[in-house]
């Protein structure tokens, strides 16, 4: 079972403007991201109460993909936005 | 994720209230407090460093008004301002609104050493003393007319705004011929946003003395301002009802926003919905965080007990005024309480 939490650091604000355009905002820097739905989803479950598996229960749910493969993008979106200092 | 940049060079409208005071108590003015307070420098820097890092990240070309207040009762004040952006790439043009009455050679001297510094503003609410001075006070329609001259004689670029309401609107078309004459480069008519009940029944214009007013304005100024240096000044919402080729879509919410003397930022000066502090947050926190500024961008009403988000009334795609107009958010705020009403000076039924 894995139970770490991941938390989106404060300086960053997700939108979703009802028209599937996702975008993540940098307001230390004024960055601009674009994110797919299910980055944006992942994202938007980082807010330090959700266990990784329990974020992964919780897009499976929201989309039809199987478990092995949403493990994979998972886990490399993960540590992307680890990398890219956007979540802890 | 992709990052994701804009390279187009646009434009990027603020109007920065540096100065909360003013010398004069106008009947329809918006602010409430009036008392002299010297402008904080050290405040004044931080705001526009935090508006220059947010031009340039954005990679957009800063248009400014400065105004107050009355922005001419510290003149060290609004020079300082222009300093700092006369010598930042990321600010184009400045205009400096003003009330006209405390504008003296020396201050044109100064205003002209600025290459930034494109236009002056000069409020006039009547085209005579009697009307004017019902507004604006005592003894101030010659010396802000004499401003004006003097203005337009030391070769700057010089405009007249009007703003129209119930007690001066019978007197708009002799407005035309007074910015003739004054030889203004342009002559702008902006309604009043009436805030309350009181100002709604004092000061707003119904739907239909408005269509009559705004294309009578329309008509004769091809007349009067014919062979003249004098344009009138037709793009804001609803002028798109009088010709197809005028008017425009307020930029509120997508590129221009209000900055008061003490970093409040609003959507606009004339709709009061604070949205944080540019000092204390930056730009960016708030542009890219406000709820209210979504709302704005969102052409649809917020959801109704069904969850259905109906389509704003006047930003329906089936209005055939859609893409040049879309109403006055601040008035259709102040008279519905709600931004995504009508107009409600809107004539179309």
């Amino acid at each position: 079972m894995n139970v770490i939490k991941y938390k989106l650091l404060p300086q960053y604000i997700l939108h979703d403007d009802g028209t599937e355009k996702y975008m993540l905002f940098d307001t230390n820097t004024g960055d601009i991201y674009k994110l797919n739905a299910v980055s944006y989803n992942i994202l938007s479950f980082c807010s330090g109460e959700y266990t990784s598996d329990e974020i992964k229960n919780e897009i499976l749910k929201m989309f039809d993909v199987p478990l092995d493969i949403l493990s994979k993008d998972f886990n490399d979106i993960i540590t992307k936005f680890l990398n890219e200092n956007i979540i802890s | 994720m992709d990052s994701y940049t804009d390279n187009k060079k646009n434009e990027f409208y603020i109007q920065w209230h540096f100065i909360d005071s003013c010398n004069l108590r106008c009947i329809h003015c918006y602010q409430n407090d009036y008392l002299f307070k010297e402008p904080d420098l050290n405040k004044l820097s931080l705001i526009f460093h935090k508006l220059d890092d947010a031009l340039a990240k954005w990679k957009m070309g800063g248009f400014v008004s400065l105004t107050g207040g009355e922005p001419f009762l510290s003149p060290s004040s609004l020079f300082y301002v222009a300093e700092l952006i006369e010598n930042s790439p990321n600010f184009q043009n400045v205009a400096i609104l003003s009330n006209g009455t405390l504008i003296d050679e020396n201050i044109i001297k100064e205003i002209k050493r600025f290459k930034k510094i494109t236009e002056i503003q000069i409020s006039i609410d009547g085209p005579d003393a009697q009307i004017h001075e019902s507004i604006r006070g005592k003894g101030t329609f010659l010396k802000t007319v004499e401003t004006v001259r003097k203005l337009v004689s030391a070769g700057l670029k010089t405009s007249i705004m009007f703003t129209v309401h119930k007690k001066n609107m019978d007197y708009a078309e002799d407005m035309l011929y007074l910015a003739k004459e004054l030889k203004v480069n342009s002559l702008t008519i902006e309604r009043m946003t009436t805030m309350n009940e009181k100002e709604k029944n004092e000061f707003f214009i119904n739907p239909y003395d408005l269509e009559r007013v705004y294309k009578n304005l329309y008509e004769k100024s091809k007349v009067v301002f014919a062979e003249s240096v004098t344009k009138l000044i037709t793009s804001r919402p609803l002028w798109n009802l009088v010709d197809e080729s005028a008017g425009g879509f307020c930029p509120v919410g997508l590129s221009s926003v209000c900055i008061l003397h003490d970093g409040t930022v609003l959507p606009c000066r004339r709709l009061y919905l604070p949205l944080g502090n540019i000092i204390e947050e930056g730009l960016f926190k708030i542009w890219y965080g406000s709820k209210i500024l979504w709302d704005i961008r969102n052409k649809k009403n917020p959801p109704d007990n069904s969850g259905v988000h109906p389509q704003s009334a006047c930003s329906d795609i089936n209005c055939s005024h859609f893409k040049r107009c879309g109403g006055c958010k601040a008035v259709s705020y102040y008279y519905h309480g709600n931004i995504h009403e009508k107009d409600p000076q809107c004539w179309l039924n």
